[in-house]
C-alpha cells in the first residue's frame, strides 16, 4: 500500500517557565493509505502534539512531516492549509463545532469554504447517515454530547476526506454513547475507505485499528 | 471571491439569526442614529437660530455701501433665488413748526425687512403689533424719540427736505441693531419712492445705501462666495455674526455646547463598539481556527470576516441613519414649537459624516481583532494552550485612535476642545487601569480579613486583572461623560443664563455730559434697583502702531480693514471691569501715572497689537500715545458697556468726553423713558430689550436641544454599560456556574459579584467623577470663558449613584443565568 503519511526525525520543544520542554522527540512513523492507525499513550505523552504535526496545524521543531507527497516543512501557514483542504477531516476530544451556527450548518461549512455548490443537500444526507436528520436546525448548545460529535463526524465526513484525524474522540463521552460514537466512525471509515488516524489513550478503542503506536514521554515505543 | 462573497453573507445572516452580531450591530445603530441625528439636529437648529439672528440685521448678509447696489448683484441674487432689498440711510434735519431735530432717515423699499419683523404702534415706547408693510408713499414712520423730541401726533405732517411727509406710525422696533449703536440718531422710515422729492440726495451727500439679502442657508452661502468677489474697496460685507459681538458670542456658545453634546454620544458608542468588536473577535476566534483546520486560508479567513462586518456596518449603518432621520424629526417636531419660525429641511448630506464614521469605527476596532483571527493558530482546537500570540504590533490599535482623535475633532469643531477631550479621555482610561491595579493590590494585602464571599469576589477580581481593568475603564468612561454632559446641563448652563439674569440692563444711556451725572444718577436710582455705574468715553482714529501709520491697505481681512479705520469708542477706568479677564500682561495699579493701555484680546490679535507696542490714537484734535501693557478678554454677552481699548485715567486726561451708562428698565415702565429725554435731551437712550430676548432665546433653545441630544447620550451610555458587561460577560458565567456546581449558594453568588460590581463601581465612579469634573473646570475656564465651581455634594452624590448604577446594572445582567442550571451554562460555554 502507498504511504499516505510520514514522519522523519520529528521533534518538537517548546518554551516553559522552568526552561525548555520536549513533547516529541526523534519520532519517525509512515501511515499506510487506507489503513487505521491509533496512536495511544497517558495523558502527557505528546499524543495530540503529534495529531497537530501530523495534520499540518502545528510545526515541529526538528524533522519534518510528508503527507500525500507535500512535504509540510517546506510550506507556509496557507501551503499547509492548502494540502489540507479538502483532504483532511477532523474529529476532536470538545467536538469544536461553531457555536454560532446550527448542526446542518456546521456540517456544510468545510464545503462551502471549498466551494462545493450541493453543500446542503449533501449535508442533510450525511446528517441522516449519523442518525441526526431530525437535529439539524439545532445548536451546538441544544444537542447533547454524543449529539454533538456525531454532527462533528458528519462534518469530518462531508468533504470525502483521505485522511480523518481525531483526537480522543470518545474522551468527553460516557462509555456507552462513547460506544456508539465508534462504532460510527469504523462504520463510515470503512464505508469511504479513508485512512484514519487515531489518537486515544483507550486500549479498546485502539485495538479496532489495524496499526499502533504507543507513545511515552514524546518517543515511540 | 464569489465564494467568499457566499460564505460571509451565509455566515452574517446565520450569526445574526443566531443573536451573535446583535450587540455589534446594536452599538453600530447606536452610534450611527446619534450622530446623524445630533448632525441633523444641530445644523438646522443652528441655522435657524443664525437665521432669527439674522432678524437683527433684516437680512442673512448685507453690503453697505456708499453707491446703490450695481444691477449685477440684484440680477445674480434673483437667478440664483435669493431675496433681495435695499435701504437708503443718510443723517438730515427734519421740521415741524419752528422746531428741528438731527435724524437719520431710513428709506426702505418693498420686502424689507427681509429677516425679522417691524413692529409700530400709535403710541411711544411700547412694544408695538408687529407690521408687514413698509412706509406707504407721503408716509413717515418715526421711532419714540423723536416722537417725543418734536411732541408730535399722529397725522402731523413733518418736513423733510423740499418736501412734507405725514406721521403715520410710530416705529416699535426695526430689525436694524447692526453696526455702532452709539452712533444711532432718532429714526424717521419712508418710502424710497419719496427720496426723489425730498432733493435730499445730491452728489456729496453722506450716503449708505444697504443691499439686503436672505435665502436658504447654502445659497446664501454660494451668493455670499460670489458677492466677496464683486465687492468695491468702498464696500462693506455683513453677516449677523459680524454685526453684533454679543450675538456672535452667544451663537459661538450655542454652537460650542451642541457639539459637546453631540460628542459625548459619539465617543460613547465609539466605546461601544471597541469593546463589542473585541468580544466579536474573541468569539470568533476558535471557528476561525477550525475553518483553518478545514483548509481555510489566512487571506480567505480574512475576507471572511472583514466582508461580514462590512455587510453588518452597512445594513447596521443604513438602519442607524434612518432611524437617526426618525429620531431627528421627532426631535425637531418638538422642537419646532418653540421656535417661532419654519426651520430650514433638513440637509441629509449632514448624514454622510456619520455612515463613513460608522463605518471607519468598525473597522478600525476590529483590525486588531481580525489580525487575531487570521493568525488563529489551527492547532488551538486541540491544545487550548497553544493560543495565538496575543502580542501585536501597537500600530494595529492606531488606525483606531486615529479614528476617535478625527471624530472628536469633527465634532467638536474646535482643536483646543477636541485635544482636551482627547486627552482626556486617554488620561482617564490609563488611571482608570492603573488605579484599578493598585486598588486590587491594596485590597488583597487586607484580603484576610474579609469574609469568604468578599474574599473571593476579590480573588475573581484580581484573577482577571485585564478584565477587571475593561471593566472598571468601560464602567468609568461611561461614567465620565455623563457626568460631564450632567455637569454642563446643570451647572454651565445655568451659570450661563443666571450671567444674563432677568434685570439685565436693557437700556443704555449715551451722550452723557459730565455735569449731568450727579442728577441723572438720582433720577435712574428712582427707577431701577442699581445704582448706575458712568464710564466716560472718547471717540478717536488709530493712527500708529510703534511707529508705523495704520492704514486700511494694511490688512487683508474686510473687518479688520473696517476695525482699523473707523472711529474707536475708548474709555478710562482703574479697575478691570465685570466680565474682563486679563488674558496677556497686567492690568495696571489705582492712581497709575503713566500712560497706559489695554486691548480687547480679539482686536489687538486682528491688528498685530501686542503688550509692549506703542500704539498712537487722534482724538478731538491731539494725539494721544501709550504703550499697550494687557489685553483682555471681554464677556460681550453680559450686556454691561465694554470696551476694546481702556486706558488709564491719565492717558485720556486732556481729552473731552462723554459719559455712558446703563439700568434695566421694567417694560411696564416705559413712560419714564419719556420723562427722562425731557429732562435731558441731549442724552441719547437705546432700547437693547431686543437683543438681549433674542440672546436668552438662543439660550433657552440650546438648552432645550442639549436636553433632547441627552437622551441619546443616555441610551449610548448605557450600551456602553451592557458592551462592558458583555465582554468579561462569557467568562463570568462560566465561573459563576462552576462554583454553583461547587455547591455555592445563590445568596453566595450574589454577595460575590456584589463584590465585585460594588468595588469597580466605585473605582470607576471615583476616577470618574474626578475626570469629569477636570474636564468641565476646563471646559468652563477655557473654551466658554465661565469661572467653575466644585459641587461637592454633587461631586459625592454622582460617586455614590455611579456605584449604584453599575452594581445595579451588573447584578441586573447576571440576574436570569441564577436560575439557569449550571450544566446548561456549562455546555453553552
Amino acid at each position: 500500500m502507498q504511504t499516505i503519511i510520514e514522519t522523519i526525525n520529528l521533534s518538537k520543544t517548546v518554551a516553559a517557565p522552568e526552561g525548555e520542554l520536549t513533547i516529541l522527540k526523534n519520532v519517525s512513523m509512515s501511515i499506510s493509505e487506507g489503513s487505521s492507525v491509533a496512536i495511544v499513550g497517558s495523558s502527557g505523552s505528546g499524543k495530540s502534539t503529534l495529531l497537530g504535526l501530523l495534520a499540518g496545524l502545528d510545526t515541529p521543531s526538528a524533522g519534518k512531516v510528508i503527507m500525500d507527497g507535500e512535504d509540510f516543512s517546506t510550506l507556509d501557514e496557507d501551503g499547509r492549509a492548502l494540502v489540507r483542504a479538502g483532504r483532511v477531516g477532523f474529529v476532536f476530544q470538545s467536538f469544536q463545532l461553531v457555536h454560532g451556527l446550527s448542526a446542518l450548518e456546521n456540517v456544510m461549512l468545510p464545503m462551502e469554504l471549498a466551494g462545493q455548490d450541493d453543500a446542503r443537500e449533501r449535508a442533510q444526507q450525511i446528517l441522516a447517515q449519523v442518525g441526526l436528520s431530525q437535529r439539524g436546525g439545532h445548536y451546538p448548545a441544544q444537542l447533547s454530547g454524543g449529539e454533538q460529535q456525531r454532527v462533528a463526524i458528519a462534518r469530518a465526513f462531508a468533504v470525502q476526506p483521505k485522511i480523518l484525524f481525531a483526537d480522543e474522540p470518545t474522551g468527553n463521552l460516557d462509555q456507552k454513547t462513547g460506544a456508539s460514537i465508534i462504532e460510527l466512525l469504523f462504520n463510515m471509515n470503512n464505508h469511504s475507505k479513508t485512512t484514519l488516524v487515531l489518537v486515544t489513550h483507550d486500549n479498546n478503542l485502539a485495538n479496532q485499528c489495524g496499526v499502533h503506536y504507543q507513545l511515552e514521554a514524546g518517543q515511540l515505543v | 471571491m464569489k465564494r467568499i462573497i457566499n460564505i460571509a453573507t451565509k455566515l452574517l445572516w446565520r450569526e445574526f439569526k443566531n443573536g451573535e452580531l446583535n450587540f455589534l450591530a446594536a452599538a453600530l445603530f447606536i452610534a450611527v442614529a446619534s450622530m446623524s441625528s445630533v448632525a441633523l439636529i444641530t445644523d438646522r437648529v443652528s441655522t435657524a437660530l443664525l437665521q432669527q439672528a439674522g432678524d437683527l440685521i433684516a437680512a442673512d448678509t448685507l453690503v453697505s455701501t456708499v453707491e446703490p447696489a450695481p444691477e449685477e448683484w440684484l440680477h445674480e441674487a434673483a437667478s440664483r433665488k435669493v431675496a433681495h432689498t435695499q435701504t437708503v440711510q443718510f443723517p438730515s434735519m427734519v421740521f415741524r413748526g419752528d422746531d428741528s431735530q438731527l435724524i437719520s432717515i431710513k428709506a426702505v423699499t418693498s420686502g424689507y425687512p427681509l429677516r425679522g419683523e417691524l413692529n409700530t404702534d400709535t403710541q411711544p415706547y411700547t412694544e408695538g403689533t408687529v407690521t408687514h408693510d413698509i412706509p406707504a408713499a407721503g408716509e413717515a414712520w418715526v421711532d419714540s424719540r423723536l416722537f417725543n423730541a418734536l411732541d408730535l401726533s399722529i397725522g402731523d405732517r413733518l418736513g423733510v427736505g423740499e418736501t412734507s411727509l405725514t406721521v403715520m406710525r410710530i416705529l416699535s422696533f426695526e430689525p436694524a441693531l447692526g453696526g455702532n449703536m452709539f452712533g444711532a440718531a432718532p429714526r424717521l422710515m419712508m418710502n424710497t419712492a419719496d427720496l426723489d422729492v425730498t432733493g435730499l440726495i445730491v452728489a456729496g451727500s453722506r450716503v449708505n445705501y444697504t443691499a439686503l439679502f436672505a435665502a436658504e442657508t447654502q445659497t446664501m452661502a454660494g451668493f455670499r462666495d460670489w458677492l466677496k468677489t464683486q465687492l468695491r474697496p468702498t464696500d462693506t460685507l455683513q453677516g449677523i455674526k459680524d454685526a453684533r459681538p454679543e450675538l456672535r458670542m452667544a451663537l459661538d456658545r450655542a454652537d460650542r455646547f451642541l457639539g459637546l453634546a453631540a460628542l459625548v454620544a459619539v465617543i460613547l458608542a465609539a466605546i461601544a463598539i471597541a469593546l463589542a468588536s473585541a468580544r466579536y473577535a474573541r468569539r470568533h476566534q476558535n471557528s476561525s481556527a477550525i475553518m483553518r483546520t478545514f483548509g481555510a486560508r489566512q487571506n480567505a479567513i480574512l475576507a471572511i470576516f472583514s466582508l461580514q462586518l462590512g455587510l453588518l456596518g452597512v445594513i447596521a449603518s443604513s438602519a442607524g441613519l434612518l432611524a437617526g432621520f426618525v429620531v431627528h424629526e421627532w426631535i425637531i417636531g418638538y422642537f419646532s414649537q418653540f421656535i417661532n419660525r419654519e426651520l430650514p429641511a433638513a440637509n441629509v448630506l449632514m448624514m454622510m459624516p456619520a455612515l463613513s464614521a460608522g463605518m471607519l469605527l468598525i473597522f478600525c476596532f476590529s483590525l486588531p481583532a481580525l489580525y487575531r483571527l487570521k493568525n488563529a493558530s489551527p492547532v488551538q482546537v486541540i491544545q487550548s494552550r497553544a493560543h495565538t500570540s496575543t502580542r501585536q504590533s501597537i500600530l494595529l490599535y492606531l488606525p483606531a485612535l486615529l479614528v476617535i482623535a478625527l471624530l472628536i475633532a469633527w465634532q467638536a469643531r474646535d482643536i483646543k476642545l477636541a485635544i482636551i477631550y482627547f486627552s482626556g479621555l486617554l488620561a482617564t482610561i490609563l488611571i482608570l487601569a492603573v488605579a484599578t491595579l493598585v486598588l486590587l493590590w491594596l485590597a488583597s494585602q487586607f484580603k484576610s480579613r474579609f469574609s469568604v464571599s468578599w474574599r473571593l469576589g476579590l480573588t475573581y477580581l484580581s484573577r482577571r486583572k485585564l478584565n477587571t481593568m475593561i471593566e472598571s475603564a468601560g464602567f468609568g468612561i461611561g461614567m465620565m461623560v455623563i457626568v460631564v454632559l450632567v455637569l454642563i446641563r446643570t451647572d454651565l448652563i445655568d451659570d450661563w443664563l443666571v450671567s444674563l439674569p432677568e434685570d439685565t440692563p436693557n437700556q443704555f444711556l449715551i451722550n452723557i455730559q459730565p455735569d449731568q451725572i450727579e442728577e441723572l444718577s438720582a433720577v435712574l436710582k428712582t427707577n431701577s434697583s442699581d445704582t448706575p455705574s458712568f464710564y466716560p468715553m472718547v471717540r478717536g482714529r488709530l493712527t500708529h502702531i510703534n511707529d508705523r501709520t495704520v492704514s486700511a491697505e494694511d490688512f487683508t481681512d474686510e473687518r479688520t480693514r473696517r476695525l482699523a479705520t473707523r472711529l474707536f469708542n475708548l474709555s478710562w477706568s482703574d479697575q478691570l471691569p465685570n466680565g474682563n479677564k486679563v488674558f496677556a500682561g497686567q492690568w495696571w495699579k489705582i492712581s497709575t501715572q503713566t500712560p497706559q493701555l489695554s486691548f480687547e484680546k480679539d482686536l489687538a490679535e486682528r491688528l498685530g497689537i501686542k503688550v509692549g507696542d506703542t500704539v498712537t490714537y487722534f482724538m478731538s484734535g491731539l494725539s494721544v500715545t501709550a504703550p499697550v501693557t494687557s489685553l483682555r478678554e471681554v464677556n460681550w454677552d453680559s450686556f454691561q458697556p465694554n470696551f476694546f481699548v481702556i486706558a488709564t485715567d491719565m492717558t485720556l486726561k486732556d481729552i473731552p468726553a462723554t459719559y455712558i451708562s446703563s439700568f434695566y428698565l421694567d417694560k411696564n415702565n416705559k413712560d419714564v423713558l419719556t420723562k427722562l429725554l425731557r429732562q435731558f435731551p441731549n442724552i441719547t437712550v437705546i432700547d437693547l430689550q431686543s437683543m438681549i430676548n433674542q440672546v436668552r432665546d438662543i439660550m433657552e433653545k440650546v438648552i432645550q436641544v442639549i436636553e433632547a441630544v441627552f437622551l441619546f447620550t443616555l441610551v449610548a451610555g448605557i450600551l456602553v454599560m451592557m458592551a462592558t458587561l458583555q465582554s468579561t460577560h462569557d467568562e463570568r458565567i462560566r465561573d459563576n456556574a462552576i462554583m454553583k456546581t461547587l455547591g455555592a449558594s445563590k445568596r453566595q453568588l450574589r454577595k460575590i459579584l456584589l463584590t465585585e460590581f460594588v468595588l469597580v463601581g466605585a473605582i470607576s465612579s471615583l476616577i470618574a467623577t474626578t475626570a469629569a469634573n477636570l474636564i468641565s473646570y476646563t471646559i468652563a475656564t477655557s473654551l466658554m470663558n465661565m469661572p467653575y465651581q466644585l459641587h461637592l455634594k454633587s461631586f459625592m452624590l454622582s460617586i455614590f449613584i455611579g456605584t449604584a448604577i453599575i452594581t445595579m446594572t451588573g447584578l441586573a445582567a447576571f440576574w436570569r443565568y441564577h436560575k439557569m442550571s449550571p450544566v446548561h451554562i456549562l455546555r453553552q460555554a
